[in-house]
This record gives C-alpha cells, structure tokens and sequence, in this order.
C-alpha cells in the first residue's frame, strides 16, 4: 500500500487513446493526482482540460471527493472547473510525497482510511456538489443581508441615543 | 566458541594438546553484547502524522458528504432564513425613517443647519 501522495500523470499528447488510458473510475480513490500537461500546445492543453472535465461529469465522480484532481498546465484557472495550477509550488503542501517506507502500525492505518475512502466515492457526488453549491449561495446571501441589518441596527442605536441625550 | 565456554563444556582428556589454542581464545565474543534496553530504531511520526490527519480529513468528509448534506437537503430552512431577515432589513429602515423625519430629529436639525450656512443671510 502506498500513502495518499500526489500521483503525477505526465499527458504526452492530446490523442483520446492516450487519455482513455488515465482516466478510469478509482482515478482518485486512493491518492491525488496532478495531470501535467504543460508541455503541450495551449489549444491542445485546452481541449484537454474539456475532455477531463467532462469525463468526470458525465460519468458522475467527483474531482474532489476523495482526494482532489490538479491540472497542471499554462492556461488561467477561469477557464475550468477543475482546479488548474501553472507550477507544483501552487499544490497544497498536505499531500507531497514522503520519504521512507511504512511500517506495520501505519499500514493498518491506512487499510483502515481505505474504508472511509471508498464510502465518500459510493455518495452521490452530483447531488452533493449541486447541495453544496446551493447552500453556499444560500448563506452568502444571509451573510449580505446580515451585514445591512447591522449597519442599520447601529445608525438606530445611535439616533437614539442622541434623541435620549438631547 | 569462547574460552570459558570452551573449558565448560568439553572434558580435560579431549582439551589435552590444544591447551596453547584454548588460552589464545579472546574473553570477547565475537559481536559485541546488545546495549541495555535493546537498540532504539530512528523513527520519525511524519508518516503516522500524516496519516492521522488524513483519516480525520476523511472522516470529516465522510459526515459532511453522508450525514450533514442530505439532512440540509431535506430540511432547507435557508430561504426562510432570508425571508426573516429581509423582513427585520424592512422593519429597520421603517423606523430609521420615522426616527428621521421628526421636526426634532438629529438628521433634520444637522441638515437644516448646513443648509442655513449656505444660504442663510
């Protein structure tokens, strides 16, 4: 068993053979992966891009759950949904790989995360996403709407005040 | 074999002639003896740290993704939340209105003033 380090994917072309090789249904179960693409030509990594994206919406995985999906390439991270970074500096620094084996006290740890691994993936992703999404618009809104009620709350306080002190 | 090993366990007869070879043995043995509490292996915790957090990050995700989600899901009480509040917001600037449209009020009086110092003569 190998701990839940970055798994880099080096994309040698834009051919669907070759992506249809990566892409598969455990892709992120059980560690991060980075698609590096970088050296590719921008409407190449662009497409790319599309062709992953696409890939994990329609067959209904998540990019996220359990363990995230960077791409690695020169394009801005506007252009995606996918988490895009321009160099490995820009990864979250949990997930670096380690040096030194494993002993037996941490492969029992890590068959047991397996367990946790595997009933994040068997939720419903989409829905979860779409819940997620909804409930973040949802209290964004309330946030705004809080902010203005006590800007208000404070002017009233305060003519009040002066009002009582004359 | 060591020399008090040696003396202990064969008989006199069969150590007869090798008298010269048994007083060359060294009282060492031939690894040195284990230091007291046996030999402490370096290990470092970043593994098994790591680990942990994960399990946790895991775990987390797991009652985020399981539990919280589809309870929020089917008990939304974000729209009526929204509801309330706009309802206060609207209560709020109602009596900030009221409050500011006295004869008294400090917003009358502080606007009158400036504009006396305009175009007052």
């Amino acid at each position: 068993m190998n701990l839940p380090v970055y798994q880099t994917i080096t994309i040698k072309s834009a051919a669907l053979e070759d992506l249809g090789s990566f892409l598969h249904f455990d892709l992120n179960l059980k560690h991060p992966v980075v698609f590096s693409m970088k050296h590719l030509d921008e409407d190449e990594q662009r497409e790319l891009i599309g062709l992953i994206e696409n890939y994990f919406v329609t067959n209904g995985i998540s990019y996220k759950f359990p363990y995230p999906v960077y791409i690695l390439t020169s394009h801005e991270s506007t252009i995606s949904g996918l988490p895009l970074v321009k160099n490995l500096e820009q990864l979250p620094k949990f997930f670096t790989p380690k040096e030194g084996k494993i002993n037996v006290k941490e492969s029992q740890l890590l068959s047991k995360n397996k367990l946790l691994q595997q009933e994040i993936r068997n939720g419903d992703s989409l829905s979860n996403e779409i819940e997620m999404k909804v409930f973040g618009k949802i209290h964004k809104q309330l946030f705004v709407l809080e902010e203005e009620r006590l800007f208000y709350r404070s002017l009233l306080n305060k003519l009040v005040k002066v009002k009582s002190n004359g | 074999m060591d020399k008090k090993h040696l003396l202990k366990v064969l008989p006199p007869d069969d150590l007869r002639g090798f008298e010269e070879f048994v007083e060359g043995q060294s009282e060492n043995r031939f690894l040195p003896k284990p230091p007291p509490g046996g030999t402490k292996k370096e290990t470092s915790f970043e593994h098994f740290t790591f680990l942990t957090t994960d399990a946790i990050r895991l775990s987390r995700l797991n009652v985020l993704l399981n539990e919280k989600l589809p309870f929020a899901a089917k008990y939304e009480q974000g729209n009526w939340l929204l509801k309330e509040q706009r309802e206060e917001i609207q209560e709020l600037q109602k009596k900030l209105f009221a409050a500011c449209d006295q004869a008294t009020s400090p917003y009358r009086r502080s606007m009158q003033e400036t504009f006396d110092s305009f175009f007052d003569a």
